[in-house]
């Protein structure tokens, strides 16, 4: 009988203890990792299942061995030791440092994740000594030009005659490392890259990005700040995407090129499309809601008409709308942040071309001063 | 109608057919044996502990079907107990135990789920030493294991 049975407590029945554990979090789950051998076995996969490099306790790591070794030193060791032993445990991870993305690609280990997140390189530690020495040895090696031209390296070819600094080795290494990462976890569903900052000295190529996407065939979720791609392309690539922001604004405000936006037939897959510095034109507004059926939440700098583009405005918005024709729009909330600042051109364009066709749609409208208080 | 249950020290339980069939366990035995009113063993649970989960399916009887919910964060989970459930879970831990063994041969998910999330609330906080404490656990680590384990395991930062 198993309930009366003093000598097997519940701390003792797998079944049991995995739902339990199911509800703790990582720090709670470190705790019992340390518990006893059969605890340890059992929540070791739970436990490692989110990395965050950013709630890494130097102190904690750092023990008796800073005392001879640096810091650095002592850290890259623990990434590379824990990623050996638990990166395949990790399904979701966020990643501040180079150090970390080098751990997780150099073990190999880390290629069932289902989220990465790697967070604004101008914050990332850059800890990479040997970047100089590894790309001069390329450069000299008889593979160099082979090496050129794979994939993970041929973006680099435009900047080889510029000079470099060493920073900016750094980062198109860890560029590189980065992307190294994303093509060895096919499974995919969320991807966070928060880097533009990367882009600025070794672009990485266009095509190579939707090649990349392309083979993350269960991606839902994308923040891609790393550089302007083709809407059309990248949804063609991404059958399954229900989520796309692209926060790129190193470059400034600017009016979205509409290349980049116009869209030449329907992609039902889309609810969400952040294009948070991007000014559409009531053209490229609905062409939008024309080919994205399903949209349900848009958000943009703001809808403003260019100056050249009064007629061709009245004539694109009445044949978008002819085309929608009885189907509802979908759009539930449209949000637009005016970083650029307010103009009489986008309150004539937003009463005119875009609230009266949209009954059904919130709007938030951010203005300057709400902006910063 | 009513069934009824029989516990491990013999004791009879006459229940609504309802409230029984919130265990998935009767549920079938009853499905399989179709129109009878012989009396269902229930020789892993004792009268103690089959009085609270009776009490536990009569409150619930009319609640819907669980629907499982896939969440990777662990902090959006534990921290939904109903009031009733959480005043219901008020036991010794003993009892609290056998609540959850029975809600787990019952197979009563709900049960299960409320069951496990307070047992998960006693560990929050605590060290591993609190923890071996408050479930009677022998550290059976070397104390080299413990050394490394401690510094593979001991990085995440207090917030």
């Amino acid at each position: 009988m198993i309930s009366n049975n003093q000598k097997t407590p519940l701390a003792y029945f797998p079944e049991i203890l995995i739902i339990i554990g199911s509800h703790l979090d990582r720090h709670d789950l470190l705790s019992c990792i340390q518990v006893c051998r059969f605890w340890n076995q059992l929540f070791t996969p739970f436990a490692w299942r989110i990395f965050d490099d950013e709630h890494i306790s130097k102190l904690a790591i750092h023990t008796e061995e800073s005392a001879i070794q640096s810091p650095k030193k002592v850290l890259k060791a623990w990434l590379r030791d824990v990623f050996s032993k638990h990166g395949h445990h990790i399904r979701h991870l966020t990643t501040h440092w180079d150090s970390t993305v080098r751990a997780a690609v150099t073990t190999g280990s880390c290629t069932r994740l289902t989220s990465l997140t790697v967070i604004d390189a101008s914050k990332m530690r850059i800890m990479d000594d040997h970047a100089e020495e590894v790309l001069t040895r390329y450069q000299r090696s008889e593979e160099y030009s082979n090496h050129m031209l794979s994939p993970l390296l041929k973006d680099f070819i435009p900047s080889v005659g510029e000079p470099c600094s060493k920073d900016s080795i750094k980062l198109w290494m860890t560029t590189q490392r980065c992307w190294h990462l994303i093509l060895s976890n096919p499974l995919l569903e969320s991807l966070y890259l928060d880097c533009y900052a990367w882009n600025r000295y070794h672009p990485i190529q266009e095509q190579f990005m939707y090649d990349t996407f392309a083979s993350l065939t269960n991606l839902t979720r994308l923040r891609n700040d790393f550089r302007i791609l083709k809407l059309q392309t990248l949804l063609e690539v991404l059958p399954n995407l229900r989520h796309y922001t692209c926060a790129y604004f190193h470059c400034g405000f600017r009016r979205t090129k509409s290349e980049n936006l116009l869209l030449s037939r329907t992609f039902p897959q889309l609810a969400s499309l952040e294009l948070i510095y991007d000014q559409a034109t009531p053209t490229i507004f609905y062409n939008i809601l024309e080919f994205l059926p399903n949209l349900e939440e848009l958000i943009l700098d703001q809808v403003c008409r260019s100056s050249d583009e009064t007629s061709s405005s009245e004539d694109a918005v009445a044949g978008a709308l002819a085309r929608i024709g009885d189907r509802p729009i979908q759009l539930k909330e449209l949000t637009l942040w005016y970083f650029v600042g307010h103009s009489k051109d986008c309150d004539e364009t937003m009463e005119r071309y875009v609230k009266p066709f949209l009954p059904q749609t919130t709007f938030t409208e951010w203005t300057d001063s709400e902006l910063t208080e | 109608m009513t069934v009824i249950l029989v516990s491990s020290d013999n004791q009879d339980f006459k229940v609504d057919k309802e409230v029984a069939e919130r265990s998935i366990l009767i549920k079938n035995m009853l499905e399989d044996v179709g129109e009878s009113d012989s009396p269902i063993p229930l020789p892993n649970v004792t009268s103690a502990v089959l009085t609270k989960v009776i009490e536990y399916c009569e409150h619930h009887r009319n609640d819907p079907v669980q629907v499982p919910e896939e969440t990777d964060d662990p902090r959006k989970r534990s921290n939904d107990i109903e009031e009733w459930d959480m005043k219901f879970m008020q036991v010794d831990q003993e009892m609290l135990f056998e609540i959850i063994l029975a809600a787990n041969y019952l197979d009563i998910k709900p049960l299960l789920d409320v069951g496990c999330k307070t047992v998960a609330n006693i560990i929050k906080g605590k060290t591993p030493e609190e923890i071996r404490k408050a479930f009677n656990i022998v550290n059976d680590f070397t104390p080299e294991e413990e050394a490394q384990i401690k510094k593979e395991n001991e990085w995440a930062e207090d917030r």
